[in-house]
């Protein structure tokens, strides 16, 4: 088979392509969405290492399972989805597990950019704190929609919630950032 | 938080229709968007594609090897776990009864008390909803040539990428791979296997041996794990 050029291939050729043998091709598919997924996971997990973690299962597990995927033309969405719930399972194990923030750094800290200020800083930590307090939908959602800046019908067909559901979601989890940010603002 | 700025901050209105003070909070809700978006503005780390590639590459291998257990880059457990699995099947072989009929009663008793349902292999099994979830040509039964009932057996694994199988009936490989078409979490496999007294447990993702949480039943696999057990009877008229 010749190779195709990556810029003419629609979602759904890779994934064709992906079925019929050719798992190379799979790469196209890791290097069109890493970046979103990595940026979900970030700011999910709030550890890269494990965001990076995420991801890679992500990809692993919709390669397993790319036959089960309905849409091809929307694998993107299918694996955001993966990423997603791989994503609120981690969040979930965390908190079982009791791991104290503290116990990692934060994306502030890791960052290491020596032009942030102190007060933004300490926004972002504290910033940190509050997201864990939210639970993992009320996360995902406000993430999604103030964060990757997403239309709520985007995130609609992205997560297959309805749009009332999302922005309860979001409505709470910003009545909750309120209340524990409320110094900031 | 008011109606108008919520739906300022959905979206659903512009910056225009709000009042001065709402304004003021508004604008604090923007600097918090900004700063989390300019934390989060990051790219996938350069490994990532390496790795991603390097497990699809191995997955892919692993496919196209016939009677492949796992993912090579999964099989870390692996190696003590056969070493368990042998010690399973050893002790499988003391305490199986594999000419001795299992007491219709009592094996339907411990099918119920499993939530198993099994279909004689003498007549058609309910055809499932994915043809592939039955692989009777992976098995490898104990009692070759006998008769075989179809057991329905299943895992709820909601983050598995794979669930498979393994027992005495397939010599302890995970080659019988449970489905989950519907996406609801739960891994489903017709099995067809021969009466008597069976061990198994479920491997998730290639690697993770699991006990099946509904069995009735369990033996000692004497690694301080347990396998379940599986009692069949004979189909009726055999």
């Amino acid at each position: 088979m010749p190779e195709t050029g990556r810029e003419e291939l629609t979602d759904a050729e890779i994934v064709r392509h992906v079925l019929d043998g050719r798992p190379d091709m799979y790469r196209h598919l890791v290097e069109r969405y890493e970046d979103v997924l990595y940026r979900h996971a970030v700011r999910m997990a709030s550890r890269s290492d494990d965001a990076a973690d995420l991801v890679q299962r992500a990809f692993v597990k919709g390669f397993r399972r790319l036959e089960d995927c309905r849409h091809p033309e929307k694998v993107g969405g299918w694996l955001f989805r993966i990423t997603a719930n791989l994503c609120k399972d981690y969040l979930k194990d965390r908190r079982r597990d009791e791991v104290a923030l503290d116990d990692a750094p934060t994306l502030a800290s890791e960052r290491g950019d020596p032009d942030v200020e102190l007060d933004r800083s300490q926004l972002g930590s504290d910033l940190e704190r509050a997201l864990e307090s939210l639970t993992e939908d009320q996360r995902e959602a406000f993430v999604l929609k103030h964060v990757q800046d997403l239309s709520y019908e985007e995130m609609s067909e992205m997560l297959e919630v309805s749009v009332p559901a999302l922005k309860m979601r979001v409505h709470r989890a910003r009545e909750e950032l309120r209340e524990l940010l409320s110094e900031y603002q | 938080m008011n109606e108008k700025l919520k739906k300022y901050l959905d979206g659903e209105i512009g910056v225009e229709d709000l009042a001065p003070e709402e304004r003021s909070e508004a604008e604090a809700w923007g600097r918090l968007f900004r700063t989390m978006r300019e934390a989060s503005a990051v790219r996938a780390p350069g490994t990532l594609l390496r790795d991603v590639m390097s497990a699809v590459e191995e997955e892919a291998a692993g496919r196209s090897s016939a009677g492949s257990a796992a993912p090579p880059h999964e099989r870390s457990p692996e190696g003590s776990r056969e070493e368990r699995a042998g010690w399973a099947r050893a002790l499988g072989w003391l305490v199986r009864p594999v000419r001795i009929p299992v007491p219709p009663v009592a094996a339907l008793a411990a099918a119920a008390l499993v939530a198993l349902v099994v279909w004689p292999s003498e007549r058609p099994p309910a055809p499932p909803t994915d043809s592939s979830a039955v692989r009777p040509a992976s098995l490898t039964t104990p009692e070759t040539g006998g008769p075989q009932v179809y057991v329905e057996l299943s895992l709820r694994a909601g983050d598995a990428s794979s669930v498979a199988v393994a027992g005495d009936f397939t010599d302890w490989r995970p080659t019988v791979q449970l489905r989950d078409p519907d996406g609801d979490g739960v891994w489903t496999a017709l099995v067809p296997v021969g009466p008597g007294v069976h061990q198994y447990m479920f491997v998730v993702d290639g690697s993770r041996w699991v006990t099946d949480p509904d069995a009735s039943r369990y033996v000692d696999d004497g690694f301080g794990h347990r396998n379940a057990v599986l009692a069949i009877s004979p189909p009726a008229g055999t």
